[in-house]
């Protein structure tokens, strides 16, 4: 009887020892971070640290590593906010070298904390120009935009003879109560980034008045994007009750590409007067010890390979001005043509004052 | 006093004894021998309510308490290794049986100092049961159940452990504090010797069944 | 409250020498993993200014009165809901009993996210964000700690004792309140200090059903670290986290120092006799399987349903270790992943909290802070812990940012209570008689050691291990903060996948859950059938 126990326990513990010891080989070989020379030869091989929605294209990375002979390893984890938060706290030592996916409602966060090496890409030229604004010292890269709009459920108001709501105005009008679910401002970046269309378009004292009369009329807050598109919202997967979304301009061309089976219209529609500009940056993290080839790896992020990858695989709009968009984009989606934008230090000086102010106003 | 009237017991479909029979009058001592297995524990359970009936009734004096679950029939029980609750000290343990029968608490005090005494434990109230040699243990368990003043009170193997002296002594405090009360007791165990020494009749449990 | 048994502590253990160099693993442990990286954060980001300026916030004290409330109506309900489940698997024994309590056991282990999903999809729209879906996930979660708590007491409490007060006039009832309810106290205590301390953190709970309108003070502080960069905030939240709790948990601790199990492990579960007592026995039984189940199936539904009806589709897609179409990793590979950790977890919570739990045990009062020490993990805000983490070791050969050995550090913490309170009450329970009687027999300290408790303490002590694989399988909080998608785990795939619109991708992400549940069910399978006695959490 006690044998066996014995018998057990060693097994367990050669077995996990084996486990642990393969493992850490494995684990060396293909995580590297910027502090540690890579040890075999010349080859480098950087670390791109990204938030868990950066899914690029598998193999997009060949041809930067065939062209430069640098390896890129791809470490995704949590969210934006997780992302700015670990890389303020390790400024100066990061966890890698390059960052992908800081937006305007992070940014000035992380170059409060100085986490960036500035560099001005050598393909800076091509960048659309309306999202280089507010990068004055070339901290950070632009990289893709996207817009969070109201959706609307396209047969919701066929069926029921209504226009769908187009202005934030239109939002509390009581034709529209109880129809629009968004996600918390607090918990999701879209949901902030809509927070702060409100903010542009009634002004740093009206907005608190708005959402006063969102609530009388019925706003459902959840806590993230998924919930409310996927859960809530009549026009999509979930079939909730809800006919009214805060979600994505590029929203209604990925119903149409994951429909299952395929249709040929969107289930959903924008209200363009709603839209909210997102810029996705890209930066070289101060500390590296690649600071060329991070260089490099920037510059191949907004080169035409990458930027024609990014619709399809994350659903944002590419910022060279070269890059092609998909013909779903064109045919299902919309491009706002004058989005409401605020500047990120005005965003990171009142933000957290602003959502304790939305907090006591809409949650309590 | 006691009726017992045909009674089987059975565990699964093993039967321990069936039409087993007795009579105890007022105020009788009887000690149950046999050997090992031969169900004197399990016949005492039975009596107490705790062991389920194949067949058969059980009176306690004309009332039938053959349905009556064990804490409405009236009868205690001396435990082998003497249960006592071991979260109570020993006044505690003495009361039980007051306190459920609300008892003021006054004459309660009364009472358990009362029976500590009679049973040779005066002062030892406070004390915890861990504080206790196996002797003065199983006088509590005496006391505990006399205080209850239970119309029949089973002994089961009350002495078992004590042995010498201690064991000499106690039998003979058991003995005369029965007949003092004048408690009806059923006694079970192996030594013929102390049943002799404590009881008016001894029978064989094999001799009850027909 | 007097001891039914003189204390183990107040006889002193032969082994009292050896028990402070037990001691210096684990405290080295939990100083380098804990202490330091909390010392790190607070030193960095507090001020006593930020501390004023919180403590007359009204949100803060919303936040504060809200994680108190509801942890003790969590625990509250939940003592009276695993209450006869409880009694069933303490007093009875019954085929398919160790099924059962292996059922209730999976959620304990079962990630936050899962559970959570689960949930949303079994309780009506109307209880989404709503408290009353908290408190049934709460008590969904720890039914298993008073059934393993509790049943362990009760279990050793002999039935002759109830006999014995019903000769003196006790009703069921009666007896109930005046022994049982008091020899069960202690359990109960200890049972209700773990479910308040693991509901008044609770976070992904709270997150995924309690709707952005409610937040304990982990939420609170992962709001304010991570989403409004107040770092200050977010340390002197923790910070008062800490207090608080490690006042909870020093009460706890003082209140079940005294009181060990029984010395002689005895079990005394019956089978079942009279009709009324099968159907109680198999009524509760059958209902909790049915209640504990419900939610393990929706997942399992869940895998297969997509918007054109059922379909294998994503299990197909898993086991093909098809690319899910939104990222670039195989599924399955999770699966592995999560298996080196949890073996690896096993391994480092194992030697450790047999380290603690010895030094405990055999020490005297020099070792006695260690008890407190281990416990640590519990009231410590995970958030600020893993941040603590990532700005400690983030130099040299320090530098453990992205070494693979990282998770299994941070599961082992989340582990190390569960381990300790496992071995802990065994290694008390060991009879000195025992040992006196080998030692009469010529053996030396150590030989003693070898032949008395080492063969009590190793089935403990694989127990433990089991327990501590299971946690690692379902751990999410600390893994959420520290893994990268290269080790990603179970839990964060899933999470990651629930994450993304889309049928096919929600099905897989319930094809994992699946698994996990499988997984989990299979290792606390093999907890109980090692041991017959049952084992605390």
């Amino acid at each position: 009887m006690r044998k066996t126990h014995i018998q057990i326990l060693s097994l367990g513990i050669v077995g996990a020892l084996l486990v642990m010891s393969g493992c850490a080989i494995d684990a060396s070989s293909t995580e590297t971070t910027a502090g540690s020379d890579t040890t075999e030869g010349e080859a480098v091989t950087l670390t791109l640290l990204a938030h868990e929605s950066f899914t690029p294209s598998p193999g997009i990375f060949d041809e930067f590593t065939a062209a430069t002979g640098v390896n890129v390893s791809v470490v995704p984890s949590g969210d934006a906010g997780e992302l700015v938060t670990k890389a303020v706290l390790t400024a100066g030592n990061p966890e890698g070298d390059v960052l992908w996916g800081v937006d305007n409602t992070l940014l000035s966060r992380a170059l409060e904390a100085n986490v960036f090496k500035p560099y001005k890409s050598k393909n800076f030229d091509l960048i659309d120009p309306t999202s280089t604004a507010g990068i004055p010292g070339n901290e950070v890269t632009p990289v893709d935009t996207g817009d969070v709009c109201i959706n609307y459920d396209i047969a919701f108001y066929a069926n029921q003879n209504l226009t769908p709501p187009l202005t934030l105005r239109a939002l509390t009008s009581s034709t529209y109560k109880d129809q629009l679910v968004v996600p918390s401002p607090l918990s999701s970046s879209p949901g902030l980034a809509f927070f702060l269309a409100t903010v542009v378009e009634f002004g740093e004292s009206g907005w608190q008045e708005y959402w006063q009369q969102l609530r009388d009329n019925g706003v459902l807050v959840v806590d993230g994007w998924t919930e409310a598109y996927s859960v809530e919202f009549s026009g999509s997967s979930g079939k909730g009750d809800r006919p009214l979304v805060v979600s994505y301009s590029s929203s209604p061309p990925a119903e149409v590409l994951f429909a299952n089976p395929p249709i040929t219209e969107a289930p959903t529609g924008v209200a363009s007067l709603t839209c909210f500009r997102q810029v996705e940056y890209v930066g070289v993290l101060r500390g590296t010890k690649h600071e060329a080839e991070a260089e490099m790896l920037v510059d191949y992020l907004i080169d035409l390979t990458f930027q024609n990858d990014l619709p399809l695989t994350q659903f944002v709009y590419p910022v060279n001005i070269n890059a092609t968009l998909p013909e779903a984009f064109t045919k299902y989606s919309l491009r706002p043509e004058n989005p409401l934008t605020l500047e990120p230090n005005v965003i990171a000086e009142h933000r957290t004052a602003w959502l304790d102010e939305w907090t006591q106003i809409v949650l309590r | 006093m006691l009726t017992v009237d045909d009674v089987a017991v059975e565990f699964g479909s093993k039967r321990i004894f069936d039409h087993l029979s007795m009579k105890l009058g007022s105020g009788e001592l009887v000690s149950l021998v046999g050997p090992s297995g031969s169900g004197k524990t399990t016949l005492l359970r039975a009596i107490a309510g705790l062991q389920p009936l194949a067949s058969g009734q059980i009176y306690v004096g004309e009332r039938n308490v053959t349905d009556l679950p064990t804490y409405r029939r009236g009868i205690g029980m001396v435990f082998q290794d003497n249960q006592l609750f071991s979260h109570l000290s020993v006044f505690e343990n003495v009361a039980y049986s007051l306190r459920i029968k609300h008892i003021p608490r006054e004459i309660r005090e009364q009472l358990v100092a009362d029976m500590l005494k009679v049973v040779g434990l005066a002062g030892f109230d406070k004390r915890t049961t861990m504080q206790l040699s196996g002797g003065e243990a199983k006088r509590v368990a005496v006391a505990r159940s006399l205080v209850a003043e239970p119309s029949v009170l089973l002994l089961d193997e009350p002495l078992s452990g004590l042995d010498g002296e201690l064991h000499a002594r106690l039998l003979l405090d058991l003995s005369v504090l029965l007949r003092q009360r004048g408690t009806t007791v059923v006694h079970v165990t192996h030594d013929l010797e102390e049943a002799r020494e404590l009881s008016d009749r001894i029978v064989d449990i094999r001799l009850l069944s027909q | 409250m007097s001891n039914p048994l003189p204390s183990p502590i107040t006889v002193r253990s032969p082994y009292r020498a050896a028990a402070p160099a037990l001691a210096i693993l684990p405290t080295l442990a939990i100083a380098l993993f804990v202490l330091w990286p909390l010392v790190n954060i607070f030193s960095r980001a507090l001020s006593w200014s930020v501390i004023a300026r919180l403590a007359f916030n009204p949100t803060i004290r919303q936040v504060l009165w809200f994680s108190t409330w509801q942890a003790l109506a969590s625990t509250t309900i939940t003592l009276v809901v695993a209450f006869p489940a409880t009694y069933v698997l303490a007093r009875f024994r019954f085929p398919g009993k160790r099924m059962l309590l292996a059922l209730v056991t999976i959620p304990f282990v079962l990630p936050t996210v899962v559970v959570g999903a689960a949930f949303l999809a079994l309780l009506p729209n109307s209880l989404h964000r709503s408290i009353v879906a908290i408190l049934i996930a709460h008590t969904y979660f720890n039914i298993a700690v008073v059934v393993r708590i509790v049943g362990r007491r009760w279990e050793q409490v002999s039935p002759l004792i109830n006999d014995a007060a019903s000769t003196l006039g006790g009703s069921p009832l009666r007896i109930f309140r005046t022994l049982t309810l008091p020899t069960l106290s202690t359990a109960i205590r200890s049972a209700s200090a773990v479910i308040f301390l693991l509901c008044f953190t609770s976070y992904g709970i709270i997150r995924v059903l309690g709707g952005p309108a409610r937040a304990t003070l982990e939420v609170e502080i992962y709001s304010r670290a991570v989403q409004l960069g107040d770092f200050a905030g977010a340390a002197a939240l923790s910070l008062f986290q800490l207090v608080v709790l490690g006042l909870a948990m020093w009460w706890w601790i003082r209140s079940t120092r005294g009181s060990h199990d029984l010395a002689r492990i005895q079990m005394h579960a019956a089978v079942p006799q009279t009709l009324r007592q099968r159907i109680v026995v198999y009524g509760i039984s059958a209902t909790t399987a049915i209640v504990v189940a419900a939610p393990l199936a929706t997942v399992f539904i869940r895998s297969i349903s997509t918007s054109t009806g059922v379909s294998l589709d994503a299990w197909r897609l898993v086991f093909g270790n098809h690319v899910t179409g939104l990222g670039t990793r195989p599924p399955l590979a999770a699966f592995w992943t999560s298996l080196q950790y949890a073996i690896a977890t096993a391994v480092i919570a194992g030697v450790i909290g047999l380290a603690a739990a010895a030094a405990i045990a055999y020490g005297d009062r020099s070792t006695r802070p260690v008890e407190g020490l281990v416990m640590l993990p519990l009231a410590t805000s995970a958030v600020t812990l893993g941040l603590g983490l990532l700005i400690t070791f983030d130099s040299g050969i320090t530098d453990l940012r992205a070494r693979w050995i990282m998770v299994p550090i941070a599961h082992s913490l989340v582990a190390l209570p569960v381990v300790v309170r496992t071995m802990l009450p065994v290694i008390r329970s060991i009879p000195q008689s025992v040992r006196d009687a080998s030692a009469t027999l010529g053996a030396s300290k150590w030989q003693m050691w070898l032949t008395i408790d080492r063969s009590l303490i190793a089935r403990a002590w694989v127990t433990s291990l089991a327990f501590a694989g299971a946690i690692s399988l379902g751990e999410f909080g600390a893994s959420s903060f520290l893994t990268r998608r290269n080790s990603a785990t179970l839990p964060t795939e899933i999470a990651r996948l629930l994450g993304r619109p889309g049928d096919l991708v929600q099905a897989q992400a319930y094809v994992l859950a699946s698994l996990l549940i499988v997984f989990i069910a299979v290792s606390l399978l093999a907890v109980d059938g090692l041991r017959p006695d049952r084992v605390a959490v």
